[in-house]
């Protein structure tokens, strides 16, 4: 499986929110085929940058164009090439759904067959009961699970956040390594995280940024839970 | 008060620039609520002056007696006066048409024979005259219940519109009543008269009867005095003759004779007497003087025998002489009278030879005999003459009579003749001379049936509200892949659609079997539930996907403007001005609309038109869904960090 995979461009890109800067002054540049981190603590604006890279956040000043595409204004097209994986809180796994429901639901909605998705679960190294509910999975399995289902649409690029969170640390090592094979294929894998993996990756750290403490997020969709 | 300080930082919880504002919208709910609600409902009946409705005067004049009954204008003209309604004075077609369509909400018919029927007051069997109220309950059930509590003014504004006519037409007939009673009065007072005159043709009779009775007991009278003194005469006269003319005057004579004799006789003994009486006297005072000169005889018993015959010689001679003299005097007196009876005695044989007492008595009782029979004969005269006015009288007051008794027949023949059925359902219908008919063109029949489209309605709104709390609007992921905003927006509606339909259709079943909804058309009904669910949750997906959480807010607010503009209670009209501007723009209208018609029956038009209606919101929700969903693919910071989520 070869990817062509996505290339970022950042240059003092900023993000602005309604309570303020969320992010400022990026710089970044992600080629094909890497495994590009961007770190830094809760509030940061880890996410919303993320977001920016994903074509799915304006930014408001600085440079950012990926694979030619210059945002905001090539959005849409950016969009096509990056797929967000695990992206809270607007692209994440229905922890109602069985795995095979799950699988059913990433078919639909990015026309791959039955086949691309069981090699994209074995390219993670993943063999998941399909009966099994998605929370029931190990946290470890279920970031894995949505990188999988993300991949079997062959994008440019993965973005996948919350890498550390809720994962032992003695997971962490599978999941990096799974992501690095990922990103072995030619596809940009673009992750979120608190550290920064071991070994080779593209690292970008956000300091915390200083608008006190962090907005309460809460689920878009989660509502009644 | 660790509770109360804990509660306070509850409140500090909302900071930034959108979250501030939620206590105070929360604060606002009420207000939201109630306000919207009770502004719109403050005075309905108080507001129907706004309500139009159809008045049609189809009325005939008639002409009562020489008065023009108009009761039709009459009726108008108070409707005019009171401007209960907003009254629309058209012609029937337009009026069935309009009501039909909605333009008024009900119509009121003043049939032809209004004015008619109202004449017919004074008729032996008035007829009760009939307005026509027809109610259409596809525009409306509360606005026919409004219709009913006035119904009880308008009964009142006919009824004094028919009373006026009345009046009218009985006056008249008073006016006649009147000439004829007048008439009979005359008529009565010539009967008295005539009967004045008989009373004293009769008085008069009587007292020349009483007449002729008492000229006959004097009559009668008369005639027994002349016989009883016609026998006394016969005895009298011939003893009086006898006695005066020959006894009297030979008896007078001898007693005159005797009497002097007596006299003389007397005179002698009482000279006598007195000459005894002296010398006894003298003896006496003899014998005393002899005492007196000769004690010693004094005692001797021989002088005093003497004496005391001496003594009682003097006074029985004194008492002698006495006597003698009064027989003397009463002879004397006696003597005289005889001459002056025998004087007398002369005269009276006279008088006797001329007594003509007897006679007297004849000829006065044969005076009396006479003048009662006069009076016989003038009383017998009086009772002819009276009884002629008698007869008189007698005839006049028969042709009074007869008049009256024509009269009064006449009077009669204008008084319709009655029986206590007859009188019982003319009073009946006189107390209350209309009756207001009330039709429905599409009746609803109870409250339930007429206001199921405004609950139905509430019902599949709520159910919107409610669903996108739970159901999530859209679906990321797709949202990320490589799927059509057209999808992506159907994906999220249709869950919610598909439950809001089978909810409707189960409240639908419920009602239906449960109450007995019976909708003149049940699939319509069905369908049209079925269309306006899918409706309603397809603008509550819309918001939802564009607002998030306020969306649910801004539902609750549509929810509100809604039940207070949509006309599901009271006639639009009766609202505040906003409510009705914003009336046609609402969803919930159509549904109520197109409810009414399936339910209660109406126009099909309307029916077609909220189904129109109610797809096009429809479709219009799922194409702004659409167009937020595409705008949703590009974040911002405020949905990465909603600050108000539900």
């Amino acid at each position: 499986m070869d990817i062509d995979g996505a290339d970022f461009f950042a240059r003092g890109i900023t993000a602005l929110g309604p309570e303020g800067i969320v992010f400022e002054n990026v710089d970044l540049r992600f080629r094909p085929g890497d495994l590009g981190v961007v770190t830094g603590p809760g509030g940061s604006g880890r996410t919303a940058l993320l977001y920016a890279l994903a074509g799915r956040l304006r930014t408001v000043a600085g440079y950012l164009e990926v694979s030619g595409y210059v945002l905001p204004a090539r959005a849409r097209a950016v969009r096509r090439l990056v797929l967000p994986a695990r992206l809270r809180p607007g692209f994440e796994l229905e922890d109602k759904y069985r795995v095979r429901e799950a699988v059913t639901e990433q078919r639909l909605i990015f026309g791959v067959s039955e086949l691309d998705v069981e090699k994209s679960l074995a390219a993670v190294g993943l063999d998941p009961d399909p009966w099994a509910l998605v929370c029931e999975l190990h946290p470890a399995e279920r970031l894995l699970l949505s990188v999988a289902l993300a991949i079997a649409a062959e994008p440019a690029a993965i973005v996948v956040d919350d890498i550390d969170v809720g994962l032992p640390r003695g997971s962490r090592a599978r999941v990096w390594s799974a992501l690095r094979a990922v990103a072995q294929t030619g596809m940009t894998v673009v992750a979120g995280s608190t550290d920064a993996p071991p070994g080779d990756a593209a690292v970008v750290h956000l300091p915390l940024f200083q608008f006190g403490e962090p907005t309460e997020i809460l689920s878009w969709n989660g509502g009644l839970r | 008060m660790k509770a109360i300080r804990l509660a306070r930082l509850e409140f500090l919880r909302f900071r930034g620039p959108l979250r501030r504002w939620v206590p105070l919208v929360l604060i606002l709910v009420p207000l939201l609520y109630g306000g919207l609600y009770l502004w719109s409902n403050w005075d309905p009946y108080g507001r129907l002056g706004a309500v139009p409705v159809a008045v049609v005067n189809n009325d005939h004049p008639v002409r009562h007696d020489k008065e023009l009954i108009d009761a039709g204008g009459q009726f108008v003209e108070q409707l005019k006066a009171a401007r209960t309604f907003d009254w629309h004075f058209t012609d029937s077609a337009d009026a069935r048409s309009g009501l039909e369509q909605g333009r008024y909400y009900f119509t009121i018919e003043v049939p032809r024979d209004f004015s008619a029927k109202l004449a017919s007051a004074a008729d032996a069997e008035p007829k009760r005259a009939e307005l026509l109220v027809t109610k259409n309950d596809a525009n409306g059930f509360i606005v026919g219940i409004m219709a009913d509590t006035v119904r009880s003014r308008l009964q009142n504004q006919i009824n004094a519109a028919a009373h006026a006519s009345y009046a009218r037409a009985l006056y008249g007939e008073l006016d006649q009543a009147r000439e004829k009673l007048q008439m009979a009065s005359e008529a009565s007072k010539e009967l008295v008269k005539s009967s004045e005159l008989g009373e004293q043709g009769t008085a008069a009779l009587t007292k020349g009867l009483s007449g002729v009775r008492d000229g006959a007991g004097r009559i009668s009278r008369g005639v027994s005095d002349i016989s009883s003194a016609t026998a006394q005469l016969d005895a009298q006269i011939g003893d009086l003759t006898e006695v005066a003319t020959e006894k009297l005057p030979d008896a007078v004579g001898t007693v005159v004779g005797a009497s002097g004799v007596a006299v003389r006789t007397l005179d002698e003994i009482s000279t006598a007497t007195a000459a005894v009486r002296d010398r006894s006297a003298t003896g006496a005072t003899d014998l005393e003087e002899l005492a007196r000169k000769h004690p010693a005889v004094g005692d001797d018993p021989v002088y005093r025998r003497a004496l005391d015959n001496a003594r009682k010689l003097s006074s029985t001679a004194t008492a002698t002489s006495n006597a003698a003299e009064r027989a003397l005097g009463t002879a004397q007196e006696a003597d005289s009278r005889a001459r002056a009876l025998q004087k007398d005695v002369q005269p009276l044989r006279e008088q006797v030879r001329e007594s003509t007492g007897p006679m007297e008595t004849l000829t006065k009782g044969t005076g009396e005999l006479e003048a009662g029979s006069k009076g016989v004969t003038s009383g017998l005269s009086t009772l002819v003459a009276n009884s002629g006015v008698l007869q008189t009288g007698a005839d006049q007051l028969n042709n009074g009579a007869k008049r009256i008794q024509g009269l009064v027949a006449g009077g009669l023949d204008q008084i319709p003749p009655t029986n206590p059925g007859q009188v019982a359902q003319a009073a009946d219908v006189l107390a209350s001379p209309a009756r207001i008919e009330t039709a429905n063109l599409n009746p609803a029949a109870v409250y339930g049936r007429g206001l199921a489209p405004f609950f139905f309605s509430i019902a599949l709104w709520v159910f919107g509200l409610f669903a996108y709390l739970v159901l999530r609007p859209l679906n990321f992921r797709a949202v990320a892949g490589r799927v059509g905003a057209t999808t992506i927006t159907l994906a999220g509606y249709l869950p919610a659609a598909t439950l809001g339909v089978v909810g409707g259709l189960l409240l639908y079943g419920v009602v239906d079997l449960g109450l007995g909804l019976q909708p003149r058309n049940m699939w319509w009904t069905i369908g049209l539930v079925a269309l306006a669910a899918a409706a309603f949750v397809a603008i509550d997906h819309l918001l939802r996907t564009a607002f998030g959480a306020v969306g649910g807010l801004l539902s609750l607010v549509l929810l509100m403007v809604q039940l207070t503009a949509c006309g599901g209670l009271y006639p639009v009209e009766t609202t505040p001005g906003p409510f009705q501007v914003i009336h046609p723009y609402l969803p919930m209208t159509y549904l109520v609309d197109g409810l009414r018609v399936t339910i209660s029956g109406g126009l099909t038009e309307v029916l077609v038109e909220s189904a129109v209606m109610l797809a096009g919101f429809l479709v219009a929700a799922l194409a702004m869904t659409t167009a937020v969903v595409m705008r949703q693919r590009m974040w911002t910071i405020g949905r990465l960090h909603p600050q108000v989520a539900l």
